[in-house]
């Protein structure tokens, strides 16, 4: 009765978007890390077989970003997880001031990520905020971006600073589908708020927390943004990241073949990871 | 609670009360951050220089060709993909859910090669072509539409209306919230995009706000505070008010995604 044929026709556009600019892409990338390429005359002008890959890993800027990346994904994605959930909970406390609260706590995560690295890369400065306060309890002024210790924990911290009222909102759905009887019934039997929340909150968000962290995962492994407006990869690489070493050897280095491997190692590892964590949650699951 | 939010919207205060001090944008304390002379001379500046009026319009167009690219061949795709149950589409199905997860890192290097091949660098084209249908939007239209009985169109059908006809005079009103949470999300994410457009720019004719505020920020004006915050707000206004406007739409959205 619905004519099959025009249905296709309807498909079309998003199958023909998807085949050239999702499938298409996704294989060239994993041909183009096998080969030497130049995208301004020649195209693949060879087959190398895995060379761009031992070219990577034997480079030690390889190893500093890979370092980093770990660093800054661990360093973010486990913080903004728990301050998010406890975020949540008190947010879903506040009664009528429910619908401000968690629309205020939202407002940073809609705020372009460029716009807040330019934020806190004034925040950071010598004569910014940070050091306001900080010279005002009596410590020393420094340049937080500037310092190869402080650089990349200043980094993360503006990171979980922009995304715990975005996660916040998945607990809060979460929360509000937990039903009432099962907080009644644990209050009749004498539990104490810590307990209630270890022993019924806390499992009932098992799914949202699992697609909290992997969903958080999965974009902190491409930090980008906040490298190229705040430090560059600096000082001395201590902010250099996977995907600001790939998009440097893409576009200054003009060496594609290379750049393409690294986008393979990356999305490798965030599949790799992002498996792992479902896994590993889910033990957790049984476990409590 | 309040005060926790106060802290927490202080970093855009600092960005709301540096684009506004006439004094400059050294803070020796506190007190420095509640301006001692307001001004909108920086805002003037920032405008008046031809450069950012010109990565606002960008931004304008090319979110705007978006979210419509979206409204239109979103529902189209999800609508198929729902009444032509068979064997094929099951498989789109899963390809739709599996693009869905493909990190956008991956694109960078042959989406420019592709479109430096086509000649289509530092165009709008580049900035359009590739986000006209999210796989996101098929998704959740797809999942609004099962909510939806199948009898809506039958009778348009039975009267000899094309599948067109059909779609958008009968199918398309119905899906309005689906379609409004297709709009402000694909607004949100297109509007703050930075990694591909960074890559399939160079010059400030196509330039979108957040790509020209990072080339912005890393030139002579690297450390005009007052300029740069000005700036930030400019490109962060229109998604806080859209934002704030469609608030209750989004969280059915988050909620259900």
């Amino acid at each position: 009765m619905i004519p099959r044929r025009s249905l296709l026709l309807f498909f079309l556009p998003w199958l023909v978007s998807f085949a050239v600019f999702s499938a298409y892409p996704i294989g060239f990338s994993l041909g183009l890390s096998f080969a030497d390429y130049n995208p301004f005359g020649g195209g693949i002008t060879r087959w190398v077989g895995l060379e761009n890959y031992r070219a990577i890993f034997a480079d030690s800027l390889f190893w500093r970003s890979f370092t980093n990346t770990i660093v800054f994904v661990v360093g973010t994605v486990l913080p903004t997880a728990g301050i998010s959930l406890i975020l949540a909970v008190l947010i879903n406390r506040s009664g009528r001031l429910l619908g401000c609260l968690r629309g205020g706590y939202f407002i940073p995560s809609v705020v372009s990520l460029a716009a807040v690295s330019l934020i806190f890369k004034y925040i950071y400065s010598k004569q910014g905020f940070l050091n306001a306060i900080v010279t005002m309890m009596g410590g020393t002024a420094r340049d937080w971006l500037l310092s190869p210790k402080l650089a990349l924990p200043s980094i993360i911290a503006m990171d979980i600073w922009a995304s715990i009222g975005y996660y916040a909102i998945f607990y809060l759905a979460g929360l509000q589908t937990i039903p009432q009887e099962l907080y009644e019934a644990a209050r009749m039997d004498g539990a104490g708020r810590l307990a209630i929340f270890r022993f019924i909150t806390l499992p009932s968000l098992k799914p949202v927390i699992v697609f909290v962290v992997v969903v958080n995962t999965i974009r902190a492994f491409q930090v980008f943004v906040e490298v190229v407006i705040m430090t560059r990869g600096g000082p001395m690489g201590s902010t250099m990241t996977l995907i600001y070493y790939m998009y440097e050897k893409a576009f200054h280095r003009i060496n594609m073949g290379a750049a393409s491997a690294v986008a393979v190692v990356v999305f490798a590892l965030i599949a790799g990871f992002a498996l792992l964590q479902v896994r590993l949650l889910r033990q957790v699951r049984s476990a409590v | 609670m309040l005060i926790l939010l106060f802290i927490n919207l202080l970093p855009l205060g600092v960005m709301l009360s540096v684009s506004l001090k006439g004094e400059g944008s050294v803070l020796r304390s506190l007190a420095d951050l509640i301006p001692k002379q307001i001004t909108f001379a920086h805002y003037a500046e920032v405008l008046s220089s031809g450069r950012f009026a010109r990565y606002f319009l960008n931004s304008t167009i090319v979110a705007i060709a978006v979210v419509a690219g979206n409204l239109i061949f979103a529902p189209m795709a999800a609508y198929a993909l729902l009444r032509s149950d068979s064997k094929v589409t099951r498989i789109f199905l899963v390809l739709v859910i599996a693009t869905m997860m493909v990190p956008k890192h991956i694109m960078m290097i042959p989406l420019f090669t592709m479109l430096y091949r086509m000649h289509l660098i530092d165009t709008y084209f580049a900035l359009v072509l590739p986000f006209l249908v999210d796989a996101f939007n098929v998704f959740f239209v797809y999942q609004y539409l099962k909510t939806i009985p199948h009898e809506i169109e039958e009778a348009a059908f039975m009267d000899g209306a094309s599948l067109a006809n059909a779609f958008f005079r009968v199918v398309y009103p119905v899906l309005k919230p689906a379609l409004a949470v297709v709009a402000t999300n694909t607004f949100l994410i297109n509007w703050n995009s930075f990694l591909l457009p960074f890559v399939l720019t160079s010059s400030d004719k196509v330039r979108t706000l957040p790509v020209g505020l990072a080339i912005f920020s890393q030139g002579e004006h690297s450390t005009d505070w007052s300029l740069l915050m000005a700036g930030s707000i400019l490109a962060a206004v229109p998604t806080i008010v859209i934002w704030i406007r469609s608030q209750k739409i989004a969280q059915s959205m988050l909620a259900s995604r």
